[in-house]
């Protein structure tokens, strides 16, 4: 069955107001369900401003952005936002509620959710993100790490159909990257669309098969991360470093014929192991 | 919202005089728009500030504040009109005119004068340093308090608050979700900054030094003298010409 598209950009402009420069300069972009994508790009590029058009929270000057079928100049952002949920930079721009629980319930309360009804999905949710043990404390006791899953939480809590990462990674060590990566694949693969708005490059090669990459307003390249990312012209209009490990397979190029996505180290390693078990390859060297 | 309070660079002729010169200036004008109740004289005040606002490259921005002040403006002569005994309507645009030259003349002081140069004022008239970087960093954290906030509306807005729908304490209450973050993020940064302030040596002595002196040149002298000659002719003007309204 072929997925449908669940958001669909055309020609889309945009300036804030009172500001002489377009930020997005006819951006074209479709995503289908399903999808699991990172939008790269440096600082300024437009990534941000790209994602609030997928709410609603910024209105196109020109062009149009679909969203699930609906026309985002047509609809407010709370209708919007049933399908979009969207994950915030800064888990300390959204804390407000004396508990974790009530905090995971803010955007139920706004649907206009029962309360009973509301208290046992985001105890659900909250479980999902590891956070139960810590219902009943204040949300601004918690982790860097742990703030982060819970501003996940209190978006995911209603179910959205596309799930919006705005630098997800920012300020987050190894260990909380990792979870990130799993929370990002489980929903994934529960069918919904994932977009990771980001520019840490060694995250999404590590875990991010499809990419955009923006650079001045415009989408410059999009494709596989393993084609994309190990292509330095479009890197450095990007502005960003290729992948370390797209780096060493662009030295070894020459020698070994690299298959699959190689920026993760498992599949590189498998790779590396192939060419090592041919004695041929072994004696050129 | 908060962004008529910012302050935006510039360079001209009076961006360039000295600071206390300027406020001798909004000082003479407030006094002289006090001096006379007559329509006309106030008109008159109003169009000799005209040209400072352009050789200032400022009267857009100008026109904007007033824009802004509307609403006030209109208050004050309904009001006027409303509650006052006149004769006739011109009382009513002389307290409205008088307003608006108020805001005109701090306006020139506002819209040309750096905040660190009005900061360097205070010093001069011994006000502690304390309370002189207090009155600066006001300024200064306006446009990144207006930014924060609109995120924060944005983040809250993206979880399907909506601040349009209900009635006026449903509405209050929508707001507690902006405001909590919103004082909490600022409260947390005011003490990163002070840390990042002690470790930068910030009150190791009374007697702190500064980048950029004021200097009394002698184009603020000419200028100086010109605010001080035109103020008194005004004045006797004001005082002792028969003005028709």
């Amino acid at each position: 069955m072929p997925r449908r598209d669940v958001i669909e950009v055309r020609d889309l402009w945009y300036k804030y107001p009172e500001a002489k420069e377009w930020v997005l300069k006819g951006i074209n972009l479709t995503i289908k369900e399903g999808d699991l994508i990172a939008i790269m790009g440096e600082n300024g590029a437009g990534k941000t401003t790209l994602v609030k058009h997928f709410n609603g929270i910024l209105k196109p000057d020109k062009g149009y952005v679909k969203v699930c079928g609906l026309d985002t100049r047509e609809h407010t952002v709370a209708e919007l936002a049933k399908y979009v949920g969207l994950v915030f930079q800064n888990p300390d721009h959204q804390i407000f509620a004396s508990t974790v629980l009530e905090e995971t319930m803010f955007a139920l309360k706004n649907f206009g959710w029962d309360p009973e009804r509301a208290k046992r999905r985001a105890k659900e949710v909250l479980k999902e993100m590891g956070l139960l043990d810590y219902i009943n404390t204040s949300p601004f006791s918690l982790s860097g790490g742990e703030k982060k899953r819970l501003t996940i939480a209190s978006v995911l809590v209603y179910d959205p159909e596309i799930l919006v990462l705005d630098e997800p990674t920012v300020g987050q060590d190894y260990g909380q990257k990792r979870r990130l990566a799993e929370i990002i694949e489980r929903i994934n693969s529960l069918g919904k669309t994932v977009i990771v708005v980001t520019h840490d490059i060694e995250f999404v090669a590590e875990y991010i098969e499809h990419v955009i990459v923006m650079s001045r307003g415009t989408i410059i390249a999009e494709g596989e991360a393993t084609k994309v990312l190990c292509d330095d012209n479009i890197m450095k209009r990007a502005r960003l470093l290729p992948p370390q490990l797209g780096m060493v397979v662009k030295n070894l190029e020459d020698y070994i014929d690299f298959k699959g996505n190689f920026l993760r180290l498992p599949v590189f390693v498998e790779n590396l192991r192939r060419w090592l078990e041919n004695d041929e390859n072994v004696k050129g060297i | 919202m908060l962004r008529g309070f910012e302050y935006l660079r510039g360079d001209s002729p009076i961006h360039r005089l000295d600071p206390r010169v300027k406020i001798l200036y909004s000082l003479a004008y407030s006094v002289l728009c006090f001096i006379s109740l007559k329509a006309t004289f106030l008109a008159l005040l109003l169009v000799v500030n005209i040209p400072i606002l352009v050789i200032g490259k400022v009267l857009k921005r100008w026109l904007n504040m007033m824009k802004a002040a509307i609403p006030f403006i209109a208050l004050i002569f309904l009001f006027n009109v409303l509650f006052q005994r006149f004769s006739n309507i011109w009382g009513a645009v002389a307290y409205t005119l008088r307003f608006i030259i108020f805001m005109t003349a701090f306006a020139v002081l506002f819209l040309t004068t750096t905040p660190e140069d009005l900061a360097l004022v205070m010093v001069k008239l011994k006000i502690p340093y304390e309370y002189t970087l207090a009155f600066t960093m006001a300024i200064r954290f306006v446009p990144t308090l207006s930014r924060e906030l609109q995120i924060i509306i944005d983040a809250q807005r993206s979880r399907g608050l909506e601040l349009e729908k209900g009635n006026i304490l449903e509405r209050i209450r929508k707001y507690m979700p902006i405001l909590i973050p919103l004082i909490v993020h600022e409260i947390r940064r005011s003490y990163t900054l002070a840390e990042a302030m002690e470790s930068r040596g910030f009150g190791y002595t009374k007697n702190r030094t500064y980048y950029y002196e004021m200097k009394f040149t002698k184009k603020d002298a000419v200028a100086l003298l010109c605010i001080m000659v035109s103020a008194v002719f005004l004045g006797i003007l004001g005082k002792t010409l028969l003005w028709p309204f």
